[in-house]
């Protein structure tokens, strides 16, 4: 207050000075400016680190949590899930996603997402840690296609993401069997790839099986590769005994897919990628040969087909040579018939060896070549016209005779009649003769047409002539009979009687009580007597024959 | 010229015009009266402006993150406490918001809408109860005791999980004291002052 007083003394003294209040500019506002710059940087630095936000739809949205779901690539989190919305219709679930900045290139409409959720099956347990983690999304990125920020979210896991080395081939199956996503494929019992898809074809005929060989086996899978359906127990039983053949217990649980080549084929260039192949449904199966040209024919039988099915063979002199294709039933209704008009394909591959016209011996390759030029052109109608002039027939015949199974034999019948070379719908007939059943029913015909001549009514006429006066016969042959009863029988009656009294007399001269008896008994006690004393005196002689002279030796003494 | 008691010992003095940075003391017991702040308008505003910055930051970016091998777990201020509720702690959940969150926009949505018409002199309604709700509410701002939990929580819970702060923890730090700065510098004596002549 003192301070203040004497200022204002002062300030009587003197003239006031001017006050120049500075108005800069306040230091202390650095500070909320500095908070505004990192703070707008920060915000600036968040915006842009956003990356861009998708939309994946699944059909549930089992395990997946807004804010909390990451979408992973090789376990890398490149995304978050931001929210979980049911679609329009409900039927399933659009999950809203943010991507990382650096994923923009991969977000194509190649790319697949699905959920992965912990896995327990057999021969495959996986994402054991999304128990305690919770599912997550994941994501084969691939920049190939067009770029799209909607995606549809695979229900199965994906088997092969992109960048794995290896390469795709696709199965042709008429069935998917036991094969399943992740099933095994096996090259001489190694396990080198999976089954990674399966799909119907454009007319849904067959199955398309897409599977993953992984490198270095790849290279393994040639053009002509055979791939088979290891699936289940191959059991053979021969002379060795049973014999259990079997890719791998886990290919009889789970299925699973072998290839190799088969044992004298020369290995093939590699596979391109997604090269189809045939999936044989097993192992004996994938190793039979497959032909290029086939010919078709048709043949009309007029006997039963029972027995004779599409895929039943066609043999030469026991060699097959083709298959049956089809059998139908067809009306005439001009003649009011029926007729078999069966199919027949004919693979002329079959034919190991070849004596070509100018008399040369052509085998494999050569001879395929052979086979296919006369595939062509006239050529063809020419042989087949020559081989049915010949003779060259197709009979039915029986080729189990426990399942009545039929095949059709192709033969030379030189005697067989004369048939037009004729074309049906474009397909050559082939001229048929009856099978040897038809043969035998014929035969049975005429023995049974002579059993018809014989003349079995007269015969019958003459049989009952015969039965009256045998008859006849038989009453006369009563009537001796009678007379004998009446008359002899009586008599031999009698004469039994006296018989018996004489035999009751001779009884009681011989019998027991009978005085013969009793005397004779008595004669033989005394013969025998008699000659048990001569037995004595022989002995007695015997040691002292001198007796006989001087008499008994006790007597003497 | 006008009266001031002393809030120690309630004698009652005359104040002086005081120079800047000058303290006042109480002539019976030397207990600080008041100090005239320099400025205090613009450092008050500067500092707010600053805190408000920061309270967005803090209140906008995540938090605290989680990690224990492939659980992660990530949580901003308003997550955090949207999960207590979601829990079921319901008083403690309202305590939080109450105390690190609305509170401490309170007091600077308070201090904005007193300065600022002071700054720029010109007259506003309701600046009185408005200054008086500020100061009813400033002992409730308790973000320093948030941030002390947190920070007991992970050192605690750093050996079970790996815990990453986020960037609004340091922005939550640096607004408590920012905050600090802000109420340090309102002149409590001059507002009322001012409001009282201005009115």
């Amino acid at each position: 207050m003192s301070d203040g007083n004497s200022e204002m003394k002062h300030a009587e003294q003197a003239p006031e000075a001017v006050v120049q209040t500075k108005r800069s500019f306040s230091i202390i506002w650095v500070v909320p400016i500095i908070a505004l710059l990192i703070g707008g940087w920060l915000t600036f630095k968040a915006m842009t680190e956003k990356g861009p936000v998708i939309t994946i739809t699944f059909e549930t949205a089992e395990g997946l949590e807004a804010g909390k779901t990451k979408i992973k690539y090789k376990d890398v989190e490149v995304g978050k899930v931001t929210a979980i919305d049911l679609n329009e219709d409900r039927s399933g679930v659009v999950v809203s996603a943010e991507m990382s900045p650096d994923a923009k290139p991969y977000l194509t409409d190649k790319t697949q997402f699905w959920v992965v959720r912990a896995t327990v099956a057999a021969g495959k347990v996986s994402g054991l840690g999304t128990l305690l983690s919770g599912a997550y999304i994941g994501v084969n990125p691939t920049t190939e296609g067009e770029k799209t920020r909607h995606f549809k979210g695979l229900e199965k896991t994906p088997l092969v993401t992109e960048g794995m080395p290896g390469r795709h081939f696709v199965l042709q199956s008429r069935e998917l069997g036991s094969l399943d996503l992740g099933s095994p494929i096996y090259y001489r019992g190694i396990k080198v790839g999976q089954v990674v898809g399966y799909d119907f074809d454009e007319q849904a005929e067959s199955v398309l099986i897409k599977v993953f060989v992984n490198a270095p086996f790849h290279v393994k899978v040639r053009e002509n590769s055979r791939f088979w359906n290891a699936s289940g127990i191959d059991m053979t039983m021969d002379a060795t005994g049973i014999k259990l053949n079997t890719e791998s217990l886990i290919s009889i649980m789970l299925g699973g897919v072998a290839f190799d080549l088969r044992q004298h084929d020369p290995p093939g260039e590699p596979a391109e990628k997604n090269h189809t192949f045939r999936l044989y449904p097993d192992k004996d199966s994938s190793k039979e040969e497959t032909y290029d040209v086939k010919r078709y024919y048709v043949m009309f039988f007029d006997q039963s087909v029972r027995g004779l099915l599409p895929g039943a063979p066609v043999e030469i002199k026991g060699i097959p040579v083709g298959e049956v294709v089809s059998v139908k039933l067809q009306f005439d209704e001009q003649k009011l018939d029926f007729k078999i008009p069966v199919l027949i394909v004919l693979e002329p591959e079959r034919l190991d060896i070849v004596v070509t016209e100018s008399g040369e011996i052509v085998e494999g390759a050569e001879k395929n070549a052979e086979v296919r030029e006369t595939q062509e052109g006239s050529n063809l109608e020419l042989r087949a016209k020559q081989l049915i002039e010949k003779g060259f027939r197709a009979q039915l015949k029986q080729g189990n005779l426990l399942t009545g199974q039929m095949f059709v034999d192709l033969d030379f019948y030189s005697d067989a009649p004369k048939e037009a070379f004729e074309k049906v719908n474009g397909y050559t007939v082939f001229p048929t003769v009856p099978a040897p059943l038809e043969q035998i029913v014929q035969r049975v015909e005429n023995i049974l047409g002579k059993v018809e001549k014989i003349p079995f009514g007269k015969i019958g006429q003459e049989l009952q002539a015969t039965i009256t006066e045998l008859n006849a016969t038989l009453k006369e042959v009563k009537n001796i009979s009678g007379k004998v009863n009446e008359e002899t029988i009586p008599k031999v009656n009698a004469s039994l009687d006296q018989l018996q009294d004489t035999l009751r007399g001779i009884e009681s001269t011989l019998g027991p009580d009978s005085a013969l008896n009793y005397n004779t008994r008595q004669v033989t006690s005394e013969l025998a007597l008699a000659i048990r004393s001569i037995r004595s005196l022989l002995e007695y002689l015997e040691r002292d024959p001198q007796a006989l002279i001087l008499g008994k030796e006790g007597d003497k003494k | 010229m006008h009266r001031i008691a002393c809030h120690e010992c309630d004698l009652v003095h005359d104040i002086p015009p005081m120079p800047a940075r000058a303290t006042a003391r109480c002539v019976r017991c030397n207990a600080v009266l008041f100090r005239a702040q320099a400025n205090s308008i613009d450092r008050t505003l500067a500092w707010t402006f600053a805190g408000l910055v920061l309270y967005v930051v803090a209140v906008s970016f995540p938090f605290l993150a989680m990690k224990n091998g492939p659980i992660f777990n990530e949580t901003g201020l308003l997550t955090g406490i949207q999960l207590l509720f979601e829990q079921g702690i319901i008083p403690l959940a309202t305590l939080v918001f109450l105390t690190c969150v609305l509170i401490p926009l309170i007091q600077m949505l308070g201090l904005l809408y007193i300065f600022v018409p002071l700054k720029l002199n010109v007259r506003v309604q309701y600046a009185m109860p408005v200054f008086r709700l500020f100061k009813h509410v400033k002992p409730w701002s308790m973000m320093e005791i948030y941030m002390l939990g947190i920070l007991v929580s992970i050192v605690k819970l750093g050996k079970m999980a790996t815990i990453i702060p986020g960037l609004a923890v340091i922005a939550f730090g640096l607004l408590i004291f920012v905050l600090n700065f802000a109420l340090a510098s309102v002149d409590s004596h001059m507002v009322w002052e001012r409001l009282e002549g201005g009115s």
